[in-house]
């Protein structure tokens, strides 16, 4: 199976499903104007019957393509299905294996990783652990890469898809910043299609930089189309394809100090650190700054003109 | 000074006669000698894909990963994270010679070309200037800048060996570019030095000291074998001094180079450097106007939020009103420096047994077992392994001391290398989070982590 197919397209997906429970009834609130607005409504068994038809499209594209779905909550993530040839560290799959069902299998994950969150926690709130599930994605891919290529053979190629719903957890910056740059380096494409009704600047950064495509559909009902139309071709082909457009990524930092985004600031030369005001001291790594912030402008005093 | 060279063939014809050739069937005889009971090729075995490995391939793991984790250990410290790095290539009549396959001079351009790029990808607000010293001067290939491309190009251009190699002529110009840079920057020369010799015009020990007057930290890079005047180099500015044994140990050294290194608090004076976050220009026709210090009319770029110039890439410095220019993914690539992955510890194999044991004894789903049972917690790996057949063997395995999750071997090297997150501690960590509102790092990364 593997010879045949080291001449076509192969492509690994790893799909991110943030699955936890507080999120279906934030993404439908239940007071609605119109009340029958239903394809913006997104429900969770909605959600996973068109998730599992895209998933099962993706595999019958080409018996090469290889699957694996994380499923994230925000106290623990799982890998609730993979493609048995990737897991198998030896060339010779098992041909009885290969015919395994990923709908029954995920399903059946899910109810368990749902279950075991509701033990953990009351609050379901919290935002998904997003590095976490990138974080484990990437280690899948650089293994199946890596063994891939130790055996002489070409991989597939890795893509990640992050359907994410709540909004960014801003302490998992650094984390995420992380797995987006060891994306970057390993060339995996990160795409993105964020459910809940604000942008993700987390995954506008991630798709920006790893040169996926990030989408935040406005009829939510219509997942599915959004996804076979847009993330389900090879990655080659997109260059032929009429696909959304990427709007402007907001690339500006916020302080450490306000927490405000700005446009120009002050960084600590030690620890890199944004503040946005001249500081005396260095909150985070406790430098003092002996002199006053020294750019060329400022030593020529024509700068002066420009700041405000 | 330095002893005079060697190993460089002279061409001339000094040497006659048959006198060497009996040393060579000498030396040839010794040879044997020495290898005679090396019977090497009984400690390899061949893995399923027909690779030859060594048998004990823990041992090598091992090393690998003892080197990481003292530089995982060495990570608290604080480190120059905006660096003004010359490079000094030594494309003296010695970079010709043929140890190197398929010479110095070629191994030396390739090793360097990849660890440009390595270097302002984990420093991305660095600059860096490249020198070479041929025919006994020195000459500036490159100012300090950032582009990496601009440097590759210019050396690949530049690349032909012949004359002596001057070590003074080349700090004398390396420290003159490095005079004009701001106080907060770290100043430092790398210099992959191929010849046993150095000629210069006047005392070379007026560069040692000029450097180290200068704050200036010298570290080199030998090709050939250790010579007394780069030892006193890198003693004196408190520089690292590597010779390489191979291609590989080469590379190894140089890319060494590329992690920031340590600092002392008196080395450079800590200030707040004043920075731009600049915008993105939307391309197509909107876009439209004359970018950069070269005035071309294009869409795209960059515009500086203080004097509103339009520049062509970041980070670089405004061409008009000189503010430092950068995105917030720049600062973000170096934050890992500064908060690493911790180092994780070896599994002994009796323990890993009886985690297989007690995973198969509970039969809980392999989903919900807390600790993932005995496969690898990135890549779902099966870690021990059924009966005595070795070649599918994985080799060391680790955990994490926070999370207590076990990883394989390759991960292990990926998150430490790559990473630079524990996607154990990850997933843990917004629970924690929510529970008592410190993260992994302790109340500093709290503050850190906004965007």
């Amino acid at each position: 199976m593997a010879q045949d197919s080291d001449k076509e397209d192969r492509s690994l997906l790893v799909i991110l499903l943030e699955a936890h429970q507080g999120l279906w009834s934030q993404l439908n609130p239940e007071t609605d104007a119109n009340g029958t607005e239903e394809p913006r409504h997104l429900t969770l068994a909605g959600f996973l019957q068109q998730v599992l038809v895209f998933i099962n499209t993706f595999l019958s594209l080409s018996d090469a393509n290889q699957v694996a779905v994380i499923g994230m909550t925000s106290t623990t993530s799982s890998v609730l299905y993979t493609s048995p040839s990737l897991l198998s560290s030896s060339p010779v799959a098992n041909p009885v294996e290969v015919s395994s069902n990923p709908s029954h299998e995920v399903l059946a994950n899910l109810t368990i990783l749902l279950r075991e969150e509701e033990r953990q926690t009351g609050d379901a709130a919290q935002p998904a652990a997003l590095s976490g599930g990138l974080s484990r994605g990437l280690c899948l891919i650089n293994k199946a890469v890596s063994s891939a290529r130790a055996g002489g053979k070409r991989s597939a190629l890795p893509r990640v898809l992050c359907l994410q719903g709540s909004p960014d957890a801003t302490q998992q910056y650094i984390a995420v910043m992380n797995s987006i740059f060891a994306a970057q380096r390993s060339e995996v494409v990160i795409d993105a299609c964020m459910l809940s009704g604000s942008e993700s600047t987390f995954l506008q950064q991630a798709t920006h930089l790893t040169g996926g495509i990030y989408l935040r559909p406005k009829l939510r009902g219509a997942l599915l189309q959004y996804l076979l139309t847009i993330y389900c071709g090879f990655t080659f082909s997109r260059s032929h394809l009429e696909l959304p457009q990427p709007l402007g990524v907001d690339f500006r930092a916020s302080c450490f100090c306000h927490r405000r985004a700005i446009d120009m600031g002050f960084v600590c030369s030690v620890c890199l650190s944004i503040f946005c005001e001249n500081v005396p001291e260095c909150s985070i790594c406790g430098t003092c700054f002996s002199n006053a912030p020294r750019t060329p402008a400022a030593k020529r005093k024509v700068g002066s003109a420009f700041t405000d | 000074m330095a002893p005079k060279k060697s190993s460089v063939p002279v061409p001339e014809n000094w040497e006659d006669d048959d006198a060497p050739e009996e040393d060579e069937t000498a030396d040839l005889e010794a040879f044997q000698r020495q290898y005679e009971d090396d019977q090497s090729w009984t400690a390899l075995q061949e893995d399923e894909y027909g690779r030859l490995r060594p048998l004990d391939f823990r041992e090598e793991q091992r090393a690998k990963r003892q080197r990481l984790l003292s530089a995982a250990a060495s990570a608290s410290i604080r480190r120059g994270m905006i660096r003004y790095l010359q490079i000094i290539v030594d494309l003296s009549r010695a970079s010709s010679i043929g140890d190197m396959r398929p010479n110095r001079l070629a191994v030396m351009a390739g090793v360097l070309q990849g660890f440009i790029r390595k270097f302002f990808d984990e420093n991305p607000l660095s600059h860096l200037g490249l020198v070479i010293m041929r025919n006994g001067v020195a000459e500036r290939l490159t100012e300090l800048a950032g582009s990496p491309e601009a440097h590759i190009a210019k050396l690949q251009g530049a690349m032909d060996a012949g004359g002596d190699a001057s070590l003074q002529n080349a700090m004398n110009v390396a420290l003159d570019s490095l005079k004009s840079i701001p106080p907060y920057g770290h100043r430092e020369v790398l210099i992959l030095f191929a010849a046993l010799s150095t000629c210069d015009p006047g005392n070379v020990m007026d560069a040692v000291k000029a450097a180290k007057e200068r704050n200036v930290r010298v570290s080199i890079v030998g090709v050939a074998a250790e010579v007394h005047i780069c030892r006193v180099f890198t003693k004196e500015t408190r520089g690292e001094y590597g010779i390489a044994l191979n291609e590989r140990h080469f590379e190894e050294l140089v890319f060494s180079h590329a992690t920031p290194p340590p600092s002392l608090a008196g080395d450079t004076s800590a200030s707040l450097v004043r920075m731009g976050f600049a915008h993105r220009n939307p391309d197509g026709i909107d876009g439209t106007a004359y970018i950069g210090a070269e005035c071309k009319l294009g869409t795209g770029g960059f515009t500086c939020p203080r004097c509103r110039a339009r520049v062509v890439e970041l980070p670089c410095s405004c061409h008009i009103c000189g503010l430092t220019l950068v995105s917030s993914p720049h600062l973000a690539r170096s934050y890992h420096h500064l908060f690493p992955v911790r180092a994780f510890s070896e599994v002994p194999q009796a323990e890993l047994e009886a985690v297989k044991a007690g995973a198969e004894a509970t039969v809980v789903a392999k989903t919900s077992s807390e600790d993932g049972g005995s496969t690898c917690y990135g890549c779902l790996t099966e870690l021990t392994v059924s009966g005595e057949d070795l070649t599918q063997d994985l080799g060391v395995v680790v955990r994490c001391g926070e999370c207590k999750q076990l990883f394989c071997y390759d991960c292990d090297l990926y998150i430490h290398e790559t990473l630079h997150n524990c996607p154990g501690c990850e997933t843990m960590a917004s629970h924690d989070q929510a529970a008592n509102s410190e993260g992994q790092n302790g109340a500093e990364t709290a503050n850190m982590d906004e965007d």
